[in-house]
């Protein structure tokens, strides 16, 4: 091999060395400028801890929100639900198949008896910071 | 106990890749790491699969799966007693210069690891898709007596048809640890994300000696958007992990002498990859369709005991995904066109694939800063190193690049021929696609880059005593 050639690797091998490291740093620094819990995933766990006492584990529960399912904001709210609240299995209220129980998940102060009239529910519990529980008219509480 | 969790799947994997793997040759420390970082992904795979009998059985409690991967650790190391190293080589110890390429790469290693536990610290549950798929499934399955909510055709738009390597993986995790804490999902993707990049390294110093090992590590560590993927907890590093494993045991053939644990250890991946996303799948059917392919002149006695050894290694994966997809999961036809009138029109469409090839070169850009590009450095290392025109010649290199590059066109079909918005999937699942080829791309990038210490070529006796000469070359 002549000495072009090995220098043309050697120059190759410690360029990219040398780039990669830079790389690396670049990454670092663009990992330190995250955004802390970008969704709001992590903050929903206290919003949604005590309703896990209420409702029954393996329950199918009717989910019902100011916010768009078909956004980006009204779809985090919903998922953030869902993974909190598994093993239940969150629906969209109304949903095609009946539902005992109704999670409420609200952005803004919401009517509430407006919300249970209108969907002929009942009001179980209202947890603050717009989380409640509604089971449908007419079945029986727990 | 999420420690032992972990322990266990290294400690598992690599006895399985020791004893099974015992005909690999080359520098020790690349032995050993390609056995530990292959082994450890395909025991997160069948550690996932073993738990998935004990909720079938409904015994997926901590002591009983403790007893149990306690048995099957005894059983590996009664495998492996008597099992030495076959490898006497220390390394290239005669490569000046080596050391700056180690510390180069222990140094990007390190700064990704950091920046790794930046992105975690600040979003402990990951990404979208891992709060909303992955994560959100290891939960239901791993809450006892619900788990079958896991593929419920109830669950609202979270895909209860992918399969379930990941969050069966997550849920062992979460059952060793008594709850669903957020370690157990980090500490998988670090785990998937370094073993890929180990793999990477080993691999390649396998096949082309230390120097290339190095330089491909480094060149896969560049990539921000691969990098970016990792604590992001989804399933597609995982897969990456797979990909490569595949085709680095296939590439690994023609560097020993006796193939049929390779065939195994090639097999065993991609079926695992099934079982991780359905692109498993097509990734399963280009490395099939290429081999079948490349390997056609052989006698059918000689091809029928390779597809035995391959079958026999891709049994676990292909068998979890099958029975999954025929007996559990919702059936879901998302991404398939409706009608062939409909299937037409698209492919002769042709802004679509103006559009496709646009979103690529963008997503290109996102892979790092331009003055550090990783196809900037690939490109440097080409230019300084030049081609090994032989490795285009190897039957089983030409079996890898033909399965990379049905996989990719496999890719473009899907966005080709998908009924959804297309700028839409292509914004929300180009990088994953990416990142789940990558460590593939750099393997077979640098398997044919002409590397001055080749510290592995085909394992006759002649051959290894010339496999010392050039390894000064970079010095």
């Amino acid at each position: 091999m002549g000495e072009a050639a090995r220098f043309r690797m050697v120059a190759a091998a410690v360029s990219v060395a040398f780039l990669a490291v830079a790389a690396a740093l670049n990454y670092y620094e663009i990992a330190s400028q995250s955004v802390p819990d970008r969704y709001g995933i992590g903050a929903q766990q206290q919003r949604f801890h005590p309703v896990a006492s209420v409702l029954p584990p393996g329950a199918v529960v009717g989910y019902i929100s100011d916010l768009s399912p078909d956004d980006a904001r009204g779809s985090a709210a919903f998922f953030a639900a869902q993974y909190h609240l598994a093993p239940r299995i969150l629906v969209p209220f109304p949903a095609e198949r009946p539902v005992d129980w109704v999670l409420g998940n609200f952005s803004r102060p919401t009517d509430l008896d407006d919300v249970s009239r209108r969907h002929h529910l009942v009001l179980v519990r209202d947890f603050g910071r717009g989380v409640m529980i509604f089971r449908r008219a007419g079945t029986s509480s727990r | 106990m999420t420690a032992v969790a972990f322990i266990v799947v290294g400690v598992a994997g690599w006895l399985l890749a020791r004893r099974g793997l015992a005909s690999l040759d080359g520098p020790r420390w690349a032995v050993v790491g390609f056995q530990v970082c292959l082994g450890a992904g395909i025991a997160a795979g069948l550690l996932g699969l073993l738990y998935f009998a004990l909720l079938a059985a409904g015994k997926a409690t901590r002591p009983a799966l403790a007893t149990a991967e306690g048995a099957l650790m005894a059983v590996l190391g009664a495998w492996n007693v008597g099992q030495r190293l076959r490898s006497r080589q220390r390394g290239d110890r005669g490569l000046n210069g080596t050391w700056l390429l180690a510390a180069a790469l222990t140094a990007a290693v390190a700064l990704s690891v950091a920046g790794f536990f930046e992105i975690s610290r600040r979003n402990p549950e990951g990404d979208w898709d891992a709060w909303a798929i992955w994560n959100l499934r290891a939960r239901l399955l791993a809450s006892g007596e619900y788990w079958a909510h896991a593929w419920s055709p109830l669950l609202h738009r979270t895909h209860p048809e992918y399969p379930l390597m990941l969050p069966l993986f997550v849920a062992r995790g979460w059952t060793y640890a008594a709850a669903p804490t957020t370690s157990v999902p980090i500490a998988t993707a670090l785990l998937f994300q370094l073993a890929a990049i180990g793999l990477v390294v080993s691999a390649v110093a396998l096949l082309r000696g230390t120097v290339a090992g190095l330089l491909a590590g480094i060149v896969m560590v560049a990539n921000q958007s691969y990098l970016l993927q990792g604590p992001a907890q989804y399933a597609d590093v995982p897969l990456s992990l797979f990909v490569l494993g595949a085709l680095a045991s296939a590439l690994l053939r023609s560097h020993v002498t006796e193939s049929r644990a390779l065939l195994v250890a090639s097999g065993l991946p991609a079926g695992l990859g099934c079982w991780t996303k359905d692109e498993g799948v097509a990734f399963f059917a280009s490395l099939v369709t290429a081999l079948a392919l490349t390997e056609r002149r052989a006698g059918w006695r000689e091809a029928a005991g390779r597809w035995r050894w391959f079958g026999t290694g891709a049994a676990p994966g292909l068998a979890a995904w099958l029975g999954f997809k025929l007996m559990l999961a919702p059936v879901v036809t998302t991404l398939a066109p409706r009608s062939v009138t409909e299937a037409a029109a698209r492919l002769t469409d042709g802004d679509r694939y103006l559009v496709i090839a646009t979103a690529w070169l963008q997503d290109l850009a996102n892979w790092g800063s331009w003055w550090a590009h990783p196809i900037l450095l690939a490109v440097i290392l080409a230019a300084g190193f030049g081609w090994d025109r032989a490795a285009f010649a190897q039957r089983e290199f030409r079996a890898a690049t033909l399965a990379f590059a049905l996989l990719l066109a496999a890719y473009a079909a899907v966005y080709l021929l998908t009924p959804m918005d297309l700028s839409w999937q292509l914004r929300t699942s180009l990088p994953r696609l990416c990142a789940q080829v990558w460590p593939a791309a750099v393997l077979l990038f640098m398997a044919a880059l002409r590397v001055p210490a080749q510290a592995a070529r085909r394992t006759t006796a002649g051959e290894r005593h010339a496999r010392g000469r050039g390894r000064n070359d970079l010095a």
